[in-house]
């Protein structure tokens, strides 16, 4: 007998009579805190992120321009704030050690937690927002969320293979309870959000 | 402090109780329904182009996981935090055949370093001090002796661990949730290592329990709004990463693992342990685990939920572990998805001195308890000799806790003696 059908065989005859899933809305989850801007800036100031407000995604270059070092690498997704870094031409992941920056889009926000969703389409290199040093994720403003179900009611099917919520720069407490940011991703994420 | 960090962000959520609730129903639904949604997760995995292995003992885990490295001539992999390759020894087996394992978890690499296990399944070098983690780096990373700042010693080991991202053949991540509908999995990390190595790494192998599986991703919003909260006090962690399908040129794994847990679900008592997502808010609240540390435990993972897993493994071994406890019940009352964790230990109990593996002189001086309590007359006696001879006690040292420690001071007098004055005065 395989190890499958032996360890099935043994659930099979483990596991109680079944039971129902429950109607989590008749529970009460989800939909009783506010998506509101405010909120989500609140949050993400909590959480360590940097904040950028602007009425145009072309806003953005002035920003780049001025908190960049001149000679750093910037690797970006998003068309009209162009980076330094050909990404296209970039097959092997190991090669984008060195980023400064890293600039892409968010697909929306959630108030709650101050995470944003983004899909593997988005980054060229599923390991571009841990190996850059910084990250400019641009949001738009109208694309706020309240809680986490009403972010996998948008996440819907994930048609790539891979997707993340991301919340802030990477950090550790691992020593001495002491909050460090910067691990192993990012030591900084800004997040752009443009529009009203 | 976790503790008090955990509470701030529960009482931010309005519908944290009704998340309690759902999440323990989804769990003791899937774990009803475990065989159907494995065979699901599995066909759909497939369908994503990962590889599925089924292992039915931690050894069958760790020759899986080496032959898919052997088939590549992987000889560097790093890993992220799993405490089931903790459980399967894994770490040690890949090492005697060649090949080098570097844990990428902050607090893992330090007690990996040390050739330690961790002490807390969330926070694995919590029982260091700032400077004994400067006293490894200096030894094994080379930075200047007695450098003791946080920040410093974080960043040099940013530096170390980022050139063996950088030249690692294969990635070992743990997985938080899978999910029966996708195929996919969640991993969730605070540092962004399991995504370093997973997304650069040629192979990625991700190894998970059966009691992982959640049957939709819908039901992640329940789990990611109580795991970090529950954990770190956190709203999310950093990076909550899905994983569907490999990336072009990759190889993608996935290794599913018993070890004894088809035996605890079909324990009744016991099933709902089965239910944990590791959280470890339990040991942050315990009162036990808080004072005497991960180290004091005889299991791989130790604090309350430690307690009622272990002797499912071992009954003898891991006997002392469920009578370890004040049976206070703040795990159960922190526990995010309602594992009845204290009612479980008080039941191991009695499974333990049933099966006869409580000491005799535990049995003997439970009759003696039960002897004296019966007679109040002797009760006072005892009571007043007790008084009398504790400082005998704390100077003969008999008892090895008295060996590091005084018993304190006995009062003069009994709470009776202190009840019948109260009475005469008034
Ligand atoms: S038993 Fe509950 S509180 Fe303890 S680690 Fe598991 S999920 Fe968390």
């Amino acid at each position: 007998m395989s190890s499958r059908e032996a360890i099935l065989g043994a659930i099979r005859s483990a596991q109680p009579k079944a039971l129902s899933l429950p109607d989590l809305d008749a529970l009460g989850v989800g939909g009783r805190m506010e998506g509101t801007l405010v909120n989500f800036i609140a949050m993400l100031d909590f959480i360590g992120a940097r904040v950028v407000r602007a009425a145009k995604l072309e806003d953005a270059t002035t920003w780049l321009r001025e908190n960049i070092p001149v000679n750093e690498a910037i690797a970006s997704t998003v068309p009209q704030l162009p980076g330094t870094v050909d990404l296209s031409g970039i097959s092997d992941p190991h090669d984008l050690d060195g980023v400064h920056t890293a600039v892409f889009p968010a697909r929306f926000g959630v108030c709650e937690n101050g995470a944003v969703w983004i899909e593997e389409t988005d980054l060229g290199h599923r390991v571009l927002p841990m190996i850059a040093e910084h990250l400019f994720i641009v949001v738009r403003a109208d694309q706020i969320v309240a809680d986490m179900h009403a972010a996998y009611g948008r996440v819907g099917k994930i048609g790539s293979g891979f997707g993340l919520f991301l919340a802030g720069p990477s950090k550790t407490a691992d020593i001495e309870q002491c909050l460090v940011i910067g691990a192993h991703g990012a030591r900084g994420a800004t997040i752009f959000i443009w529009g009203e | 402090m976790v503790r008090t960090k955990r509470d701030r962000q529960a009482v931010k959520v309005p519908d944290w109780e009704a998340l309690r609730e759902a999440a323990s129903k989804i769990k003791e639904h899937t774990l009803s329904r475990l065989s159907e949604y494995l065979e699901q997760f599995e066909a759909h995995a497939i369908a994503n182009g990962v590889q599925v292995h089924w292992a039915r003992d931690g050894e069958e885990h760790n020759r899986i996981v080496h032959d898919i490295l052997a088939r590549r001539g992987a000889k560097k992999l790093v890993k992220s935090k799993s405490m089931l390759t903790e459980e399967c020894h894994l770490n040690h087996h890949l090492e005697q055949h060649g090949i080098e394992v570097i844990d990428t978890d902050l607090g893992e690499r330090i007690v990996q370093l040390q050739k330690m296990p961790p002490s807390h399944i969330v926070m694995p070098a919590i029982h260091l001090k700032r400077a004994e983690v400067g006293e490894v780096f200096h030894e094994h990373l080379g930075t200047p002796r007695g450098l003791d700042d946080a920040q410093q010693l974080t960043e040099a080991a940013r530096q170390h661990l980022r050139q063996h991202f950088l030249t690692a053949d294969a990635a070992l991540t743990g997985v938080n949730f899978a999910i029966a509908e996708t195929g996919g999995f969640v991993v969730c990390t605070n540092e962004g290592n399991a995504d370093m190595g997973a997304h650069l790494a040629p192979v990625h192998i991700a190894c998970m329990g059966i009691e992982k599986l959640i049957p939709k991703q819908e039901h992640l919003g329940v789990f990611l709004r109580l795991l970090a909260r529950s954990a770190t006090g956190q709203p999310s962690t950093v990076f909550s990463s899905h994983f569907l399908k490999p990336r072009p040129g990759q190889e993608m794994h996935i290794v599913l693992v018993d070890n004894g847990r088809s035996r605890q679900l079909g324990r009744e008592d016991f099933r709902k342990s089965l239910a944990c997502i590791r959280c470890a808010a339990c040991f942050n609240t315990c009162p036990v685990y808080r004072r005497s540390g991960g180290y004091s435990y005889s299991f791989f993972i130790s604090g309350p939920i430690g307690s009622i897993l272990a002797p499912n493994v071992d009954k003898a071994a891991h006997g002392d572990m469920p009578f370890a406890s004040t049976l206070c019940g703040s795990c159960s009352a922190v526990c995010p998805v309602k594992i009845d964790i204290h009612a479980q230990l008080l039941k191991w109990r009695q499974e333990i001195t049933a099966a006869g593996h409580s000491p005799w002189w535990k049995t003997l001086a439970m009759h003696a308890t039960a002897f004296v309590l019966k007679r109040p007359a002797l009760y006072a006696f005892a009571g007043r000799m007790t008084r009398r001879f504790t400082p005998l006690v704390n100077a003969l040292k008999l008892d090895p806790w008295t060996k590091a420690r005084t018993l304190p001071d006995a009062p003069k007098e009994s709470f009776r003696e202190w009840m019948q004055k109260q009475g005469r005065s008034r």
